[in-house]
């Protein structure tokens, strides 16, 4: 018998903001996008997307989302701009949208080298430009931040707002807390394929402090002790869960 | 339409398929080279004596023997197009593009037909362009060397056939392992599996068996592509029950790596 990936998810991300999705390495928070994306089936359960079910509707609500699933992938031997193009082409987006969406994520002065000579912080703007095209109500973010410095991943972490801002919403899944505390309005946390907890992170008195647990200061603090426990029983996760 | 467009694109965007071409552009030129340098100075007549001289226009393709220079070319087409098609097909997985695809066109038969038809395509053309290369490139030995005597309307024709059905069969090859590699998810098991097959398994058959020749798709390409019942198998099939067996062959292989994207997870490093 195989494993269970994800186990009785039951979340709803709210319309606009920044959702954060967080989970330990193996918590099932990519094998959650790729459901949704519909990249995988699941068992039993059903995913909506703008409130319509992806198993009927999964077209339409793509069409509406962008989003990276693990590292971006995109064609080494081509350009970074021919790699957009020929995502846009399927899509009918015109070549001025790859422009601006190489200038949103500050690619513009090196859209004309290949990706096979990016860094790999390059290479997530890159996914993350793919991600834009469509210019999506829906953003989903799989580890959106890997491979960036520090200064990258604040750029990113003001693009997600700004984003956001404008009115879409952004899903975010990441093993990085401090991503995710001032980042995200909101964040759910997985551990073995189980939702733990959800709920508003809010910043308050120079602190950030969680709904999920007022009593504890930080995102990291109602982290560890949720999903620490890397040999956590699954009694204990019941107990959480209950 | 665009996305068959897009999928040609990305297919040409291979280096595996460019040097492919390549190196069949570089074996057409020097067989040109060759075929002009080695009958000069020769007669007609000498030429003549030589069995599927170049120099000999007529000798490019011989209807009523079913044989003639265009041979030469077959196989290799039939096997580039294989090797291209799985590497086309199997890259997608190595390297996670699959994924990014879907992401934007999440309907998967439409996507795998699209990927088809574009391989398909691809194939049949390269396949068309470089065999009228190859023709081309002989033309000089034709013209200073050799002769044209005998071509008339008749043998334009059969040579166009010969052309179109040598590109079919590329085509059906090319799609074939982007079948196989998307069902195996790599371009290596195409390849290993591909050869097992036709080497091994078939060579045993042969050999064990002779009554199932004709069943082979080693007999039963080389009658499509010759077009000519074969001589060596005990039950040889004809040319049109040789295409409609391999058509067969194919549509289940086809369908089944249908079955096997549609239904199975897009999972990572898969």
């Amino acid at each position: 018998m195989s494993p269970v990936a994800v186990d009785g998810l039951d979340l709803t991300v709210p319309e606009g903001g920044v959702f954060g999705f967080l989970g330990p390495n193996g918590s099932g928070k990519t094998t959650t996008i790729r459901c949704v994306l519909g990249l995988a089936l699941p068992t039993k359960g059903v995913i909506r997307l703008f409130g319509e079910s992806v198993a009927e509707g999964l077209r339409e609500a793509v069409q509406r989302t962008g989003a990276i699933v693990e590292t971006p992938a995109l064609f080494p031997t081509m350009t970074a701009r021919e790699n957009l193009r020929l995502l846009a082409a399927v899509d009918r987006i015109g070549p001025g949208r790859v422009d601006e969406v190489l200038a949103i994520v500050g690619l513009a002065d090196r859209a004309g080298d290949l990706v096979k000579h990016y860094s790999l912080g390059m290479k997530q703007r890159l996914g993350l430009a793919a991600a834009l095209l469509k210019d999506p109500d829906l953003l989903m973010l799989d580890e959106p931040a890997n491979g960036l410095d520090p200064a990258g991943m604040r750029e990113v972490r003001q693009l997600l707002r700004q984003l956001a801002d404008d009115g879409r919403t952004v899903f975010v899944s990441s093993h990085v807390l401090a991503e995710i505390e001032s980042t995200c309005d909101r964040v759910a946390v997985l551990a073995k394929g189980r939702l733990v907890t959800h709920g508003r992170v809010l910043a308050a008195a120079g602190q950030w402090v969680t709904e999920l647990r007022p009593d504890r200061f930080s995102l990291e603090d109602v982290f560890l002790e949720l999903t620490s426990t890397a040999d956590v029983s699954e009694a204990q996760l019941e107990q959480v869960v209950a | 339409m665009n996305l068959l467009t897009t999928e040609m694109r990305r297919a040409l965007h291979r280096r595996a398929v460019r040097v492919l071409i390549a190196i069949a552009l570089v074996g057409c030129g020097f067989a040109g080279i060759v075929a002009y340098l080695a009958f000069r100075g020769k007669t007609i007549a000498r030429l003549r004596l030589d069995e599927g001289n170049p120099a000999v226009m007529t000798n490019w393709w011989i209807a009523d023997d079913h044989v003639g220079v265009l041979s030469v070319g077959m196989f290799f087409l039939f096997l580039g197009g294989f090797f291209a098609g799985a590497t086309v097909a199997g890259a997608e997985w190595r390297a996670g593009t699959i994924t990014t695809v879907l992401t934007w066109e999440p309907r998967r038969l439409r996507l795998h037909s699209a990927r088809l038809t574009s391989g398909a395509v691809l194939a049949f053309v390269i396949s068309f362009g470089l065999q009228v290369i190859f023709l081309a490139s002989l033309v000089p030995a034709v013209v200073f060397n050799g002769t044209a005597e005998g071509v008339d309307g008749s043998f334009w024709l059969n040579l166009a056939v010969v052309v179109a059905r040598t590109s079919v069969i590329t085509a059906a090859a090319a799609i074939l392992a982007m079948s196989l590699a998307t069902a195996a998810r790599n371009t290596a098991f195409a390849v290993i599996a591909m050869f097992a097959w036709i080497v091994v398994i078939e060579g045993l058959i042969r050999t064990l068996k002779p009554s199932l020749s004709s069943w082979l798709w080693g007999e039963t390409v080389t009658t499509v592509m010759s077009w000519s019942r074969l001589d060596t198998v005990e039950i040889a099939r004809g040319p049109l029950m040789s295409a409609v067996t391999l058509a067969a062959y194919l549509a289940v292989i086809i369908g089944g790596a249908a079955i096997s994207f549609q239904r199975r997870d897009i999972a990572a490093g898969s």
